[in-house]
């Protein structure tokens, strides 16, 4: 029984040095590096599954806007190195109620507006499926190509205004989960006003197939 | 038992064992992004170990892979991939339990499975659970059959009696 383990570990030996190689020799792209630690990245979300919404929804979710539909509850299973779900925050008038782990949802018609203002619009999906096409003016930040993400982030940061507001849309907001992460880190960083397009790229592919932008390029925005 | 230890069985659970890893492991390989995608999706592995498991495990399934095919540590293989069977049957498991839909990406990318429904989702799971409790039944026939025993009498990709040093001519 013990040449079996010994094997076994000479193949995890080889995984560690053939891993470790790899991640190395692609720590330029983007497309493929992983740096060691994401932690930072994925925070709480990575243990934290999303429940179906309750028929019967608590009180809490009546101080939400009538663009904000009642969202999927969120059930910690456990949460190293993070807080769970916090208690929403207390609203002022005209302001948007938001707890610091939950973002206001807009649907396809505030979004067309949002876009018409000239609202920075982020891409959370991967590059490829961004360059297949994305909302016009749209910027691709994808959480899970981590080489660049935080540095995307820092520039967005340095370069636009930490009052104006921001849209992110990926595949499918109640699924994916790629435009909270986007979203946490731009409050993280200071941003006020983050939103989420619920609705994401396969309703916009749908409702407004002229208004699609393709290549590396963000493209225009011209609603 | 003779049967489950039978050398013909043996060569083609080892075959198949290790093709299915090598083959599992290539869009891993080629966009660990994607992976740490999938491994995220799970959501069960602590954050600060996401991308470690995405990194290091589609190695594994390659290195385990190899050993298997080759047969230079079969056992050694076969058991880190029996290992890893288990692992894949409790994690689909414990999320089918907690109705959590979850894309296997066992063979496929994120991109490809984000398409389904949760009910297709679920359904890919069950599918996917009887497919790693196959693999395990293949990892464990190939484990207990390459013992030192059956080295000696009709072990895998052994040379014929015939040609072994101890039965030629002196």
């Amino acid at each position: 029984m013990i040449k079996p383990i010994v094997q076994l570990l000479a193949i995890l030996g080889l995984m560690a040095c053939a891993g470790t190689v790899y991640n190395l020799a692609n720590s330029g792209n983007s497309q493929k590096y992983l740096p060691w630690d994401g932690s930072k990245i994925y925070g709480v979300a990575a243990t934290t599954v999303q429940v179906p919404p309750r028929q019967d929804p608590p009180p809490v979710e009546e101080t939400r806007q009538p663009t904000q539909p009642a969202g999927p509850g969120e059930k910690a299973i456990a949460a190293p190195g993070g807080s769970g779900p916090s208690p929403r925050e207390g609203t002022t008038p005209g302001a948007t109620p938001q707890a610091p782990d939950e973002f206001r949802r807009i649907a396809l018609k505030e979004t067309l507006e949002e876009l018409e203002h000239e609202t920075t619009f982020i891409d959370a999906r991967r590059t490829r499926e961004y360059e297949a096409g994305h909302i016009p003016g749209a910027l691709s930040i994808c959480p899970y190509e981590q080489a660049d993400f935080l540095d995307k982030i820092n520039k967005l940061h340095a370069e636009a205004n930490l009052e104006a507001p921001i849209v992110i849309y990926c595949t499918n907001s109640n699924e994916c989960e790629s435009s909270k992460m986007v979203a946490r880190q731009l409050k993280d960083v200071g941003f006020l006003d983050v939103m989420i397009y619920l609705g994401g790229f396969p309703e916009w592919q749908k409702e407004k197939p002229n208004l699609i932008a393709t290549g590396k390029e963000p493209g225009k925005k011209s609603p | 038992m003779s049967l489950l230890k039978n050398r013909w069985l043996t060569i083609a659970a080892s075959l198949v064992l290790g093709g299915v890893f090598l083959y599992s492991s290539r869009h891993k390989i080629a966009d660990p992004p994607d992976f740490a995608h999938i491994v995220f999706n799970y959501k069960l592995v602590p954050a600060n170990l996401i991308n470690v498991v995405a990194i290091f495990m589609p190695w594994f399934e390659v290195m385990a892979g190899l050993a298997v095919l080759t047969g230079l540590g079969r056992r050694g293989g076969a058991l880190g991939l029996a290992l890893l069977c288990i692992l894949f049957l409790g994690a689909l498991g414990y999320n089918l339990h907690r109705g959590h839909p979850t894309i296997c990406g066992c063979f496929d990318t994120y991109a490809a499975g984000k398409k389904m429904t949760d009910a297709e989702k679920f359904f890919a799971m069950k599918k996917e659970m009887a497919l790693d409790f196959g693999l395990l039944l293949l990892a464990l026939q190939v484990f207990f059959a390459s013992t030192r025993r059956s080295r000696e009498g009709e072990a895998p990709f052994a040379p014929s009696p015939g040609l072994t040093p101890a039965s030629a001519p002196r």
